[in-house]
């Protein structure tokens, strides 16, 4: 028995032993020291451009490789894909670089975001701070981004998150259509509805797809405040859905000639030129652009560097320079950016939009460059953003089907979305 | 008396109707296919028939939650005797912090573990389900609990038999206590039936992914296909009742007559 | 004679898995309660914690995670009681019945999560039964009504875990021990006060410690019920951690779980103590 005994207890002290070596030896990593991997995470849509620069960062560095990760686009897949990349980040083993895009607040997104709210991610210690790179890149006192939109991705006086793409909407004004001289929206609805153009009506009808943006920003992340001013809100409410009735009768079955449009290339290729671009306010006359594609470098990332400099492709003129340098070479050159990451919406500096709205006319871009000074700044697009915008469409559709109450519909909508902000801002 | 039982077996019966109801609902789900379609079969055909992928789903996830649930019946009658029966240094100690752990949930310790798995290299195989699977401590502090009423002077009696420590969790200490061994086995196979957030971390690919990952969230097109998945997850739980019933109400009766 | 051996070995099994998997990872979460950053951590001393305290979705989660116990735990305890010792009596058909309370924990929650829409959503058979009977429709599952819903699931769900272990242990209980009672007149209620109830003492309080537990695994439901930011009766202690983990700050996570695990050590040892105290007064009764 005795014996028996010693044995077992020497076989259960090995397989703690073996245990405890099998943990430390699975710990040693086997380092390939042959290139550098930089792992970049983006999405479809922005895949061509960020596919050029990883072409001209291997082409140049030949110690780098691009590793680029697109995030599926079905639930099933990104779902888990996205759980996933997040686990890993927090773990410290995740992607370099985040090159990622925003939808429309209108639009819906199956299987989520990677960064759902940036605001959020950025106070998770997730994000790697710029400020050190970018106070030794010539390109921030040259160069021709518009400082208003860098705020949005500040935190703690920090820059941790870089927009590369905004979004607002403009009334694209021809000739024969008045000039709106109100500063807020609520005194755009007044001068509309006084109005006999029944273009200018039939715009701001169609404008209740857009509640999200009626009044921005909403929250300040870094305060923990709700900005959202429930009474001036639903007294615009009221407002404009009074308005809307009364216009039905106007506007029913009449083509829509005019719309409030986002500033895309849609407008650029609809409008060829003589339009003056009058940027649609807010409530309380901020005009704020949404961002739409981003970017940001990780925390726990060991080419912080790399990835930053691989963020600049898409702003400074690099890839620029390194084509004039070399446009007698018969090789086959290196891509070239122009100054953008997003196709599809405006870019974050002027002197991009040439080569974005692929040569628009001269007016044309000088119309671009008048609303883009007019810009206030921009905000992420974020949970809140997309409930509210849902919520004002479905008692759009509550008030004029089933005629229920304006003032108790909007009131609810309203309460809700304010708590919605405030849960986003106080987790 | 017998009209005592007869109210009695109507109350149980009621009130299992109502506890039922989701699986009606899931049965009439199951064979309902919309509006314009009305009553079909398609859904049963899909998953039984044309799609392979939802039966070796099944089969798959029944093989892991049987190893898990097997490992740590296993496992938990050892201990559970150890705790139960013998002295070790610490025991009160570790049986405490054991039944804390119990109640974390799993986002609390999911990092860690999967930077664990990564080390052990279980990551993208489905040892990193199993094996933290098989050393939860719920089994062990239940069956602590449980072994603590088996009167010490039957394993003295073994002991002068000559019975070594797997002897007597063998002969003396599970028989004894069946039935809440078998209901270990059947509630940590049912806990690990529904396992979704570990999968979907650790496990790379959906092909690898056990049926509660495709059960957990609503998919509008294929609602009778998940209704269909659903009634089967009910057939292992069936079975186990109907076939170890006997197991399960059986008490010391054995043990004292033999 | 040796005294009774060392049982170290038997448990040693178990308890080295126990280390591995979750000891250890909690020590680690620990630490990252009390650091900052992802990639090179500093530590930070209490100062994920102070922010803690003060974030208010996090009280309101507590708030709510409190009351939802404080409502479940008794009501599930007490009816699986009953419904066991009812099903220990039972003759016919205890398969059927216990089959039945089991079910509940089996079925996909999606499925259970559509069964409940069904009931009482917006556009549910409740909703349509008041208009009939003249009252208002509402959208329950949106409102603080939505807290009873989810009290009403967690019953439903895991009374029958309950009665499965209660069962287990009921017929674990000789039926002489009955049959002696009975033949001292001893009635229904007696015999289950002197009898019963003590030798279920011990896993009683063990399935309070479940029930602890399973409260905290209702996410899934009230998920699909509410989703991430639902009304504010039904924002337990899941959603802040769920809600935090998706935006990658596993800091606040880990204060939040090891001030969870503070909190139930008290409460824990508590109840330790008490057990003690009841587990002396059996060995002498």
């Amino acid at each position: 028995m005795r014996k028996q005994n010693r044995v077992r207890k020497g076989v259960a002290v090995l397989s703690v032993c073996a245990l405890a070596a099998g943990l430390c030896s699975c710990g040693i990593d086997e380092k390939s020291e042959e290139k550098k991997i930089l792992w970049v995470v983006t999405e479809k849509r922005l895949y061509d451009n960020v596919n050029l620069a990883a072409e001209f960062i291997e082409g140049t560095n030949s110690e780098i490789q691009v590793d680029i990760q697109t995030l599926a686009e079905y639930k099933e897949e990104r779902e888990p894909q996205i759980q996933k990349l997040k686990t890993e980040i927090m773990a410290g083993k995740g992607p370099d670089l985040f090159l990622l895009d925003s939808i429309p607040e209108n639009a819906e997104r199956e299987g989520g975001f990677l960064i759902d709210n940036p605001y959020k991610t950025m106070q998770s210690g997730a994000l790697a701070s710029l400020d050190t790179f970018m106070e030794k890149d010539s390109y921030w006192e040259d160069g021709n981004y518009n400082k208003t939109f860098l705020k949005a991705g500040q935190y703690d006086g920090r820059q941790y998150i870089i927009p590369m793409s905004v979004c607002y909407y403009v009334l694209p004004r021809s000739e024969d259509i008045e000039e709106m001289t109100g500063d807020t929206l609520e005194e755009w609805l007044e001068q509309i509805r006084a109005s006999d153009d029944i273009r200018l009506k039939q715009a701001l009808y169609m404008f209740s797809a857009h509640g999200a943006r009626w009044m921005q920003p909403a929250a300040d992340y870094e305060t923990k405040e709700v900005l959202l001013d429930k009474d001036k809100w639903v007294e615009f409410s009221e407002k404009y859905f009074q308005f809307r009735k009364e216009a039905y009768e106007e506007i029913s079955g009449k083509e829509n000639e005019l719309y409030f449009r986002p500033l895309n290339k849609t407008l650029l290729a609809f409008y060829e030129s003589q339009i003056d671009l009058q940027v649609v306010p807010d409530i309380e006359g901020r005009k704020m652009a949404s961002i739409m594609s981003y970017g940001a470098v990780s925390m726990s990332s060991d080419r912080k560097k790399e990835a930053y400099d691989f963020l600049m492709l898409f702003l400074n003129d690099r890839t620029e320079q390194y084509r004039k340098k070399h446009a007698d070479d018969s090789s086959m050159g290196l891509p070239s950016l122009y100054g953008y990451l997003d196709g599809n919406y405006m870019p974050v500096q002027k002197t991009a939009f040439e080569q974005w709205g692929e040569f628009p006319s001269e007016e044309m871009i000088q119309e671009m460059q008048e609303s883009f000074r007019e810009i206030d700044g921009a905000y992420f697009l974020t949970e809140g953003e997309r409930a509210l915008n849902f919520d004002v469409m479905a008692g759009n559709s509550r008030v004029t089907n089933l005629n229920c109450d304006i003032e108790t519909e909007f009131s609810k909508i309203a309460d809700t979305a304010i708590d919605t902000y405030k849960m986003l801002v106080e987790e | 008396m017998a009209k005592k039982k007869q109210k009695r077996i109507l109350f149980l019966g009621i009130l299992s109707l109502v506890f039922l109801y989701p699986v009606i609902y899931m049965l009439v789900c199951s064979v309902w296919e919309g509006r314009n379609a009305g009553i079909s079969l398609m859904g049963y055909y899909e998953v039984l028939l044309e799609s392979p992928g939802y039966l070796i789903k099944f089969w798959r996830s029944l093989g892991m939650c049987l190893l898990i649930a097997g490992g740590q019946t296993v496992l938990a009658c050892m201990a559970g005797t150890a705790f139960a029966k013998y002295r070790f240094i610490g025991k009160k100690f570790w049986l405490f912090v054991m039944a804390l752990f119990m109640i974390l949930p799993v986002q609390v310790t999911l990092l860690p573990n999967y930077i664990l798995m990564e080390k052990l290299g279980f990551l993208n195989s489905w040892k990193s389900l199993i094996i933290p699977g098989i050393f939860s401590p719920f089994g062990t502090v239940w069956l602590t609990f449980i072994f603590q009423s088996i009167p010490d002077e039957w394993l003295e009696a073994a002991r002068l038999d000559r019975a070594n420590q797997l002897q007597i969790v063998r002969y003396i200490v599970v028989p004894a206590s069946k039935p809440a061994v078998v209901t270990l086995f059947v509630l940590t196979f049912v806990e690990s039936w529904n396992m979704v957030e570990q999968p979907i971390i650790f496990l790379e690919g959906e092909l690898d992914y056990p049926l509660s990952v495709f059960l957990a969230s609503v998919m509008e097109n294929s609602m009778a296909v998940q209704s269909v998945c659903g009634l089967l997850c009910l057939i292992p739980v069936t079975f186990f009742f109907l076939y170890y019933h006997k197991e399960l109400t059986d008490g010391l009766r054995d043990i004292l007559w033999s | 004679m040796r005294k009774r051996n060392s049982g170290l070995l038997l448990a040693l099994p178990a308890l080295a898995g126990f280390l591995v998997f979750y000891f250890v990872p909690f020590l680690i979460t620990g630490w990252y309660s009390v650091s900052f950053g992802i990639g090179k951590r500093e530590f930070v001393g209490m100062a994920n914690f102070q922010d803690l305290f003060e974030n208010e979705m996090f009280l309101l989660a507590v708030k709510n995670t409190l009351r939802y116990m404080i409502v479940t735990v008794p009501v599930t305890l007490f009816g699986a009681i009953v419904l066991s010792i009812l099903l220990q009596n039972t003759v016919r058909g205890v398969r059927f019945f216990q089959l039945s309370f089991l079910y509940p924990m089996i079925l996909p929650i999606a499925s259970v999560v559509l069964g409940v829409q069904f009931l009482w959503g917006e556009s549910g058979i409740w909703n349509k039964v008041m208009e009939l009977l003249g009252g208002e429709a509402k959208d329950w599952l949106n409102s603080s009504a939505a807290f009873w819903v989810l009290c009403i699931l967690y019953c439903w769900r895991f009374t029958g875990y309950y009665v499965l272990i209660y069962f287990a242990r009921l017929q674990m209980i000789p039926k002489e021990y009955y049959e002696y009672a009975m033949l001292f007149g001893a009635g229904k209620f007696q015999s289950f006060r002197h009898i019963t109830w003590p030798m279920l003492i011990p896993t009683f309080m063990f399935t309070i410690v479940l029930s602890v537990m399973n409260a905290f695994k209702c996410y899934r439901e009230a998920f699909l019920l509410g989703g991430n930011y639902p009304d504010d009766s039904i924002y337990l202690l899941q959603h802040f951690m769920n809600n935090n983990f998706q935006n990658l700050n596993y800091q606040k996570i880990s204060a939040a779980a090891v001030s969870i695990v503070a909190a139930l050590l008290l409460a824990a040892g508590v109840v330790y103590v008490l057990y003690l105290i009841m587990r002396r007064g059996k060995k002498y009764g």
